[in-house]
């Protein structure tokens, strides 16, 4: 017997150690979430106002369950998305490089916001400060509908195309084409419907509110769902799509599953959080490395917990603790991604899914 | 005919492409029959449809006419599941898969006989591991799938495959990344798995030779878009082999049961001798040319070669003794008129 190569009950236990220790990460930053902020708030009076039983001063009650509980919520939720929505989309593409951002999935869902902010939105709503549900809502079903579109549009492209990296320069090109239709109609738009666009465009988990949350978190669920009934023919698909043909998988059902799954969960991400950059793309990878594994089966549930702890550093190193002054989300991200993928890129021969 | 044992069979079998309403037939009119336990090989020539062929047997292209019956029923009424616990594949592609041990590829062959997590028993895990064991790939179960060679995998893939616990087992070019031995080793595997664990194995292979030595029964694509079955041995008799395979360049030799080059330019010799050394010193003459006949008489040289390598070549004009191979080499070389 080899003693480099670690028996099933050591693997386990390592991976039952790693699943712990995300847990507690995420409940760590959720709490750091809460406490970090310009108003200093001690963490048992935050208790208090989220269970109900304080009587402190409003503007705390405000800045709590206003701010910092749904900023909170947000950033673990969407990155979770996020980062499921990217893993799903490495495997659907056989592309270790693949997600929302990179493929322009998340510039589709910019697209349907763009449509609804910046033409319906001219009606009279303002984007981001109260709009009623329907607009909520309307907004939401927009951005999904726009991710899926430019999603359809690149795995047909993807079928003629194997190279990976053609693959990405394709997504890239469709990016472009429909950033161009959404500058079109920025260049038509009010000057005040335009920055509140420009400031989504940057990326935020911070604007989004109760009503807001009462869309997206039932949507992430469900996509979240769906990716739980796939997990044994994704794992298949990692063979390749012939073999898993002949493992009795029906290929286009789980096509369709995959891209209803992840385009639901890039668009409602985008819609309410603007297009995030890289979480897509580097949540599967970490995920990975951690569990030294490709099986969706520890996958999805690593990389929703490894999701929600990037999205929630994101958002902390986002708001400069200790100053006053706030960084665009997607500035943060991209520092964070952006050497990811050069390093995964570096280790993979191009073209090539290692995974 | 007896069908009892037959596992599958084809009926006016035709297939090739369709694209943009138009077919494009690659072999037609094809009837064959495989029995349970039997282990085939596919033979033909590069591009002549062996791939196509077995696509089209294990349900993943469909027939362009015609009708596959696996158990006497046909192939379109089992669904997908029901076919993946019936037929395994071994394609050529290559794997390439990520973070992975050799068990977890085994284990992929269990998939249709699961439910929805793919969660396995203990006798799943029992299946898994006799399939390791019968491919002799139990030390590659805890290793990395990235670490391994070529041969390696391919070992798994197919213990994935027999995991599965199909009637029929289809293996395109399965040899293709291995080295000699490796191709010998694997078609006696092949042939002892379809002998005692009763699965019809079909192969599409290009060794011709090892084929021919060990598979029960061949199916030969002919140069007119058809597939001949028959034993290795018919097919050799009857020149079937010699004439899909053989072309202007080249010549099949029915006892070896492999191809030389042609020889064209008439040029006889005579070789006396016996055993290993008579072989090789023929295979010597061969190669450099010369036609080998089996009488002094017609011959331009002859040579006698001896049981310890030392020969001896005389014609009409000279004469010339040598220790080694490579001395005869030159010297037949320096000897044979090239035609311009």
């Amino acid at each position: 017997m080899r003693t480099n190569t670690p028996s099933l009950k050591s693997i386990n236990k390592r991976r039952f150690c790693s699943f712990s220790i995300l847990v507690i990460g995420v409940i760590i930053l959720a709490i750091l979430g809460l406490i970090l902020g310009s108003v200093n708030i001690p963490l048992s009076e935050i208790w208090k106002i989220i269970i109900g039983s304080s009587n402190s001063n409003t503007s705390w009650h405000t800045i709590v369950m206003d701010i910092r509980v749904p900023r909170t919520l947000t950033a673990l939720l969407a990155g979770a998305g996020i980062g499921l929505s990217g893993l799903q989309m490495q495997t659907l593409f056989r592309n270790p490089l693949a997600d929302p951002f990179v493929l322009g999935i998340s510039s589709g869902a910019s697209l349907g916001v763009a449509l609804i902010v910046l033409t319906v939105g001219s009606a009279g709503a303002i984007f981001g400060s109260g709009l009623g549900f329907f607009e909520n809502l309307s907004l939401a079903i927009s951005a999904i509908i726009g991710s899926a579109i430019v999603l359809f549009i690149v795995l047909i492209i993807a079928e003629r195309v194997r190279n990976a990296v053609t693959i990405l320069i394709v997504g890239l090109m469709v990016g472009y084409l429909v950033s161009a239709i959404v500058m079109l109609l920025v260049a038509w738009s009010e000057p005040q419907q335009l920055s509140r666009f420009v400031i989504w465009g940057f990326g935020s988990f911070r604007s989004v509110t109760w009503d807001e949350l009462g869309i997206l978190a039932p949507v992430l669920v469900v996509g979240f769902l769906i990716a739980g009934s796939i997990l044994k023919p994704l794992n298949a698909l990692l063979l390749g799509e012939d073999y898993a043909k002949s493992l009795g998988i029906n290929i286009r059902t789980l096509r369709i599953a995959t891209m209803a799954g992840s385009s639901l969960l890039a668009g409602i991400v985008t819609a309410f959080c603007g297009p995030i950059a890289f979480i897509g793309v580097a949540t599967p990878h970490i995920a990975r490395a951690i569990f030294k594994t490709s099986d969706h089966r520890i996958l999805v549930p690593a990389v929703i917990l490894s999701g929600a702890i990037i999205a929630m550093v994101a958002e902390i190193v986002a708001q400069l603790p200790g100053s006053n002054s706030v960084l665009p989300l997607n500035a943060v991200t991209s520092l964070l991604g952006a050497p990811v993928v050069v390093i995964v890129l570096l280790r993979s021969r191009l073209g090539a899914f290692t995974g | 005919m007896q069908t009892s044992d037959s596992l599958l069979r084809t009926n006016s079998l035709k297939i090739g492409y369709r694209y943009r309403r138009k077919s494009h037939t690659i072999l037609s009119n094809i009837n064959l029959i495989a029995k349970n336990g039997e282990f085939i090989c596919l033979l033909g020539r590069n591009g002549s449809g062996k791939s196509t062929f077995l696509r089209t047997l294990a349900g993943m292209q469909k027939e362009l006419e015609g009708t596959i019956y696996l158990n006497e029923n046909s192939l379109k009424a089992f669904s997908n599941r029901e076919k993946a616990k019936r037929i395994a594949v071994v394609l050529t592609e290559r794997l390439q898969i990520g973070a992975m041990r050799g068990r977890d590829i085994v284990e992929f062959g269990r998939y249709p006989h699961t439910g929805w997590l793919g969660k396995l028993t203990p006798v799943d895990h029992k299946k898994v591991q006799h399939a390791l064991e019968d491919v002799g790939a139990t030390h590659l179960a805890n290793r990395e799938i990235n670490q391994l060679s070529d041969g390696e995998r391919q070992r798994l893939i197919i213990a994935r495959a027999l995991a599965q616990e199909p009637e029929l087992m289809l293996l395109d070019e399965p040899s293709a990344f291995l080295d000699a031995p490796g191709r010998i080793e694997l078609a006696i595997l092949l042939r002892n798995l379809a002998h005692k664990r009763k699965i019809t194995v079909i192969a599409a292979t290009h060794d011709l030779d090892i084929s021919l030595r060990t598979s029960d029964t061949i199916w030969l694509i002919t140069e007119h878009q058809r597939i001949e079955s028959g034993s290795p041995e018919d097919l050799i008799a009857s020149n079937s082999i010699s004439k899909a395979f053989s072309d202007e360049k080249t010549e099949f030799d029915n006892l070896k049961r492999t191809f030389k080059p042609k020889q064209t330019n008439h040029q006889k010799v005579y070789v006396e001798g016996e055993g290993e050394p008579f072989e090789l010193a023929q295979s010597v003459l061969e190669r450099t040319g010369w036609e080998v006949v089996f009488s002094p008489h017609e011959s331009k040289i002859q040579v006698s070669i001896k049981s310890d390598g030392t020969w001896r070549a005389t014609a009409a004009d000279f004469e010339e003794i040598g220790k080694n191979f490579s001395e005869l080499a030159s010297i037949a070389q320096k000897l044979i008129v090239h035609e311009t």
